[in-house]
């Protein structure tokens, strides 16, 4: 909506004299969030396959005299519900949701070329007996595959009011609106015509059969053969997943390749601002407060976007053409030995770009045990945030060598690191589905919606969605924490500071008297008290990893200061004046990262997942006990193991 | 058809139009089962498959 139109909106809202509540339910992949966007103007996802329309979205838009607010509610095949997405979209649509006020209106979107299966989960909301309307959606997609829909015939047999859409192309919607706000006045569906539970199901479908019969004049049989003959290729066990391996190789070589020279721009952009803040500011804590703090904190967010931004980009694209559910399928197999179903995959593989939005996605998973088994272990999977860690350390400990030719070592060490917390997160899900979570694994029962080329428009939206919360999450978190270490490190100041080292103040400082705190913990793993600081630091979010040994070893300023990295490498210890980081210990401390949870946005998702207050703590605190003893202990055996080896250790 | 599952799989599969007596098109069974119920198309996990029985129909 541009802003004149929103200025209107608000306007006509003050002029509105009643008010409507609408919920917009459907099946999966009927789509009802794309008529959810045409109707209120407001951007959402369109695909539910992996739980995106997660709790429920809610929009306005303004009618003749009414203001009518639409929830767009979880897709649902039938009301008694099985996932934690169904049970939100019954629970609201009678009025059992606390804080969420029950609907007037009822809307029902049936997908036209899916009518009888839509049909099922339709007949079951008419039965509740509140004002409802069937909005039938894709009216094009019947009438490229020759369905005749008899829409008074329809109307006849359902008892309600029912309204050709095709939300894609925003046909009928006037009509629909129409239709909703003069629902309440209409006669109500009859709940007499009743026809039982779940188990009724013959009943319910001979129904069913009985007005399609009716209503539908003509339907192409064969009509997916395009589709089947796709499938009988991307389903197929070995063609399949070979095929599915090169979409992930392509996604991640893309990601890369197309998100480095972005990140690179930022980062560009956060050095340039940190080089005119000192420019114009006096040296002082302003200054050092707005390098260090503001711009270090934020500026080392801003360079994960592009990554993440793409990461949703391929995931939405896969969604919505359909893909993801055959995706699922394929993987089903392998899954299976690990006590998980095909649909963890897709979190799992999320989990590349950010266990957030990942652990999110378990929400389509129904059987609790499963569920919780792969939040539990999604952040396992290296996320992008350990990717400047990594990065940072690779850079500076692994020599630039090739190996047998081809592959550089320094990449081979990147890999080894994925594949470590890979192997680690499916090796934690058997355990986990063998011992504290144990339950027979749900099989996979999925649909395979047509292949459909996904619009651009919408991707880009829940592109932009996505960021705005990476943003409005991790983007305070560091914030915050980067002006606390901040202030942890500059304060309190020695007396004469023109005098001492920036060491020595650090030393001094309340972070130094964290570090030499904790630094007989970190010492087994060969580590100093500054990078013991740098981990607690981390310990909020990994990243800060990073612009905590910038501001650590920072000559003043300049947080971003090339050359961290040979900092790093030519560090010696002031007492023995042996090197204090070696090839080994940067090894060490990399199987650090990629086991422990640091991560404080994954923290709380993780407590909200699995079922919040005390119980969802509990859940969080085992995660990340459990990981930070695999860790500790990882880095630990690397460590010691390669000193006894003989590949030499630090100061 | 037949179906012979545990319940909350049975359910499920219930209510997306798979049950005891309905006619389901099979379009693939190679890997797990891809059925055509009424014009959509459901993929099935190895081991639910082996709790479906499908009759031919008579033409």
């Amino acid at each position: 909506m541009t802003s004149g139109g929103a200025e209107r909106a608000t306007r006509e809202s003050e002029r509105a004299t009643r008010s409507l509540r609408v919920a917009l339910v459907g099946n999966p992949n009927s789509g009802k969030s794309t008529l959810f966007n045409v109707l209120t103007g407001m951007k959402q996802r369109v695909a539910n396959f992996p739980g995106v329309t997660v709790e429920h979205a809610e929009g306005a838009y303004v009618y003749e005299d009414a203001r009518i607010t639409v929830l767009d509610l979880p897709g649902s095949y039938s009301v008694s519900a099985q996932s934690p997405d169904e049970a939100v979209a019954l629970d609201v649509i009678l009025g059992r949701k606390p804080g969420v006020l029950p609907a007037d209106v009822i809307v029902v979107v049936v997908d036209a070329a899916n009518l009888e299966r839509n049909l099922f989960f339709a007949s079951q909301i008419l039965e509740l007996g509140l004002p409802t309307v069937i909005a039938l959606n894709r009216m094009d997609k019947a009438d490229a595959e020759d369905t005749r829909i008899d829409v008074p015939e329809l109307i006849h047999g359902l008892g309600v009011v029912v309204i050709p859409v095709t939300a894609t192309r925003a046909r009928g919607i006037d009509r629909l609106r129409h239709a909703i706000s003069s629902a309440t006045s209409l006669p109500l569906p009859d709940p007499r015509a009743a026809l039982g539970d779940d188990s009724d199901v013959e009943r319910r479908y001979a129904w069913i059969d009985s007005v399609v019969e009716r209503s539908v004049v003509r339907r192409q049989r064969d009509r997916r053969s395009v589709t089947d003959r796709v499938d009988a290729v991307l389903l197929h066990s070995v063609w399949g997943l070979c095929v599915f391996i090169v979409v992930l190789l392509v996604v991640f070589q893309s990601m890369f390749t197309i998100a480095r020279p972005l990140a690179d721009g930022i980062q560009w952009l956060v050095t340039q601002a940190g080089a005119f803040t000192v420019n114009v500011l006096p040296a002082g804590d302003l200054r050092s407060l707005l390098t260090g703090g503001v711009l270090g904190g934020v500026g080392s967010v801003l360079v994960f976007l592009p990554q993440i931004a793409l990461l949703f980009f391929f995931i939405g694209l896969l969604e919505d053409s359909g893909y993801m559910a055959r995706a699922a399928f394929v993987m089903d197999r392998y899954m299976r030995p690990l006590g998980l179903q095909g649909r963890s995959f897709i979190p799992l593989v999320s989990g590349y770009a950010c266990a957030v939005p990942a652990i999110m996605a378990t929400r389509t998973i129904q059987q609790r045990e499963e569920r919780f088994a792969t939040i539990m272990v999604v952040p396992l999977i290296s996320c992008s945030a350990r990717l400047p860690v990594y990065t940072l350390l690779i850079a500076a400990f692994v020599p630039a060598v090739t190996v047998g030719g081809i592959f550089g070592l320094q990449s081979l060490t990147m890999l080894g690191m994925y594949a470590l917390g890979t192997v680690a997160a499916f090796v934690s899900a058997a355990i986990f589905r063998r011992t504290l979570l144990r339950s027979d694994t749900r099989a996979l029962i999925i649909e395979l919606p047509r292949y459909s080329m996904p619009s651009f428009r919408v991707l880009a939206a829940s592109v932009w969605q996505r960021i705005r919360i990476f943003l409005r999450l991790a983007g305070t978190v560091i914030f915050a924490i980067s002006l606390l270490l901040w202030a942890l490190a500059r304060y309190p100041q020695p007396d004469a500071p023109a005098n001492v080292t920036h060491e020595q103040q650090l030393s001094q400082s309340a972070l130094g008297h964290i570090g030499h705190a904790i630094e007989p913990i970190v010492r087994p793993l060969g580590y100093d008290w500054k990078l013991g600081v740098s981990m607690v630091a981390s310990f909020a979010a990994r990243e800060v990893f990073v612009s905590t040994m910038g501001t650590i070893y920072s000559a003043g300023d300049d947080v971003h200061a090339p050359g961290l990295a040979e900092r790093l490498r030519a560090e010696r210890s002031a007492k023995s004046g042996a090197l204090v980081y070696t090839p080994l210990i940067a090894v060490g401390l990399m199987t650090f990262y990629v086991f422990a949870l640091m991560c404080t946005s994954t923290i709380a998702i993780t407590v909200r997942e699995t079922g919040g207050g005390l119980r969802g703590g509990a859940w969080a605190a085992l995660q990340f006990v459990y990981m930070f003893v695999l860790a500790y202990a990882a880095a630990f055996v690397v460590y010691r193991g390669g000193l006894l080896l003989g590949l030499g250790g630090g100061a | 058809m037949g179906i012979h599952c545990a319940e909350p799989d049975a359910q499920r599969l219930r209510s997306l139009g798979v049950f005891e007596g309905a006619q389901v098109g099979v379009v693939d069974i190679r890997s797990g089962m891809v059925l055509d119920v009424r014009g959509s198309r459901l993929a099935l996990g190895w081991d639910v498959v082996g709790a479906i029985t499908v009759r031919l129909a008579r033409p």
